[in-house]
């Protein structure tokens, strides 16, 4: 039964994350962070650093982890399966439809609405994550009572990721950088 | 070549293909496509540039992840159903593989080592800083007129006011069919009477 919910919850973040598997993120952070907390935010960012470090589709490695934590093997094929399926039936239905009326004004409106949708996830998903890397405390409660007293950035952290932005404009690959990530991490770990 | 004596062995072929692809490509689906394409298209000559460029037309199309969008067109394109099956089955396994493989050696629920939270707390901001190139990639493409940036603005608000994210893009896609619908509306409305 646990299988089949999260069958269906993976189902659902599989035909709304428009544009690429980033988009799953800020889906996965409200049903399993928010709702329901199984993970804390840093133990979530933590698996999702580590399925964008693994090989493969971030989508599919990161509803497979979610899958292996919440109940073993079988759990992980249901969620993988999940989020692969609603490709299966888009493939095969909508794309005929959506060749055929390509100039169509409801075909142009729904690419230029899922545009507007991938930015807004993404941008979720930046906020998300830079609330639990570069942050002291989530900036939303420091916006709130603003307190200047305390520095609020993790100098080292917002450090690497300036770092890596620069890399990904030199065409760096992204298993360079994060490797690159950890080591510093590592050091810093000893000071 | 044992991948043509027939059709199961073909799949097998398909399905081993992706599984390898999946199991040493990191970075996502944008990095796979032209691995895709130095397999299929330079190697064993099975496709012609022009599918590559259809996949990734199709890519852009319909929801769902680009990697998995990949493996079902070019399996679907190779071997019909059941070869885009083979593909998808390929990407699934090597998630299967790799997880359960880094699921012995890291426990992400209970990471204790001090060294190992600084190590992650790390790699996490090298993610933000994907994001942030990722957000200006996307802002580039699909920031175009005043509209979409108004949209996107709404939006936001919505994200900050505590919308349902599926609510939200399911929104967001009616929203760009009522702006094209009145766009279209508009246009034709000026064309009618400059006829008459």
């Amino acid at each position: 039964m646990v299988n089949l919910v999260l069958f269906w919850q993976f189902f659902k973040f599989g035909v709304l994350c428009f544009g690429g598997g980033h988009m799953i993120i800020p889906l996965l952070h409200a049903e399993f962070v928010e709702k329901t907390a199984f993970f804390t935010p840093e133990e979530f960012g933590n698996l999702l650093a580590i399925s964008q470090m693994t090989p493969g589709a971030v989508s599919v490695n990161s509803a497979t982890y979610v899958g292996y934590l919440k109940n073993g093997l079988s759990a992980a094929i249901f969620a993988s399966v999940g989020v692969v399926f609603p490709t299966f039936i888009l493939a095969s239905v909508a794309l005929n439809f959506f060749k055929k009326h390509k100039d169509s004004w409801y075909v142009k409106g729904f690419y230029r609405g899922a545009k507007w949708a991938s930015l807004v996830m993404i941008l979720y998903a930046l906020f998300l994550f830079a609330n639990i890397s570069i942050f002291k405390q989530p900036i939303q409660e420091w916006f709130q009572n603003a307190d200047f007293s305390k520095p609020l950035l993790n100098i080292g952290q917002f450090f690497v990721m300036l770092l890596s932005v620069l890399l990904y404009f030199y065409r760096v690959p992204m298993i360079a950088m994060l490797v690159l990530a950890a080591l510093i991490g590592f050091g810093v770990s000893f000071i | 070549m044992w991948y043509q004596k027939n059709k199961l062995f073909f799949l097998l072929f398909i399905f081993f293909n992706f599984l390898k692809i999946s199991l040493f490509v990191v970075g996502g689906g944008i990095v796979m496509i032209p691995i895709i394409q130095s397999i299929f298209v330079r190697k064993y000559k099975m496709l012609q540039d022009e599918d590559i460029m259809d996949m990734i037309a199709m890519t852009q199309t319909i929801p769902g992840s680009v990697a998995i969008n990949c493996a079902v067109f070019i399996g679907g394109r190779l071997g019909g159903f059941w070869g885009s099956i083979a593909a998808s089955f390929g990407v699934v396994c090597a998630s299967l593989l790799l997880i359960g493989g880094v699921i012995c050696f890291v426990d992400v629920l209970n990471i204790e080592n001090q060294r190992m939270l600084i190590t992650f707390s790390y790699i996490r901001a090298c993610v933000t800083g994907v994001f942030v190139y990722l957000v200006m990639k996307i802002a580039k493409s699909s920031i175009k007129a005043l509209v979409d940036f108004g949209a996107v603005c709404i939006l936001l608000l919505g994200v900050a006011v505590g919308v349902p994210l599926g609510i939200l893009i399911v929104s967001s896609i009616a929203m760009g069919m009522l702006y094209t619908f009145f766009g279209d509306w508009k246009k034709n409305r000026v064309a009618d009477t400059k006829i008459s």
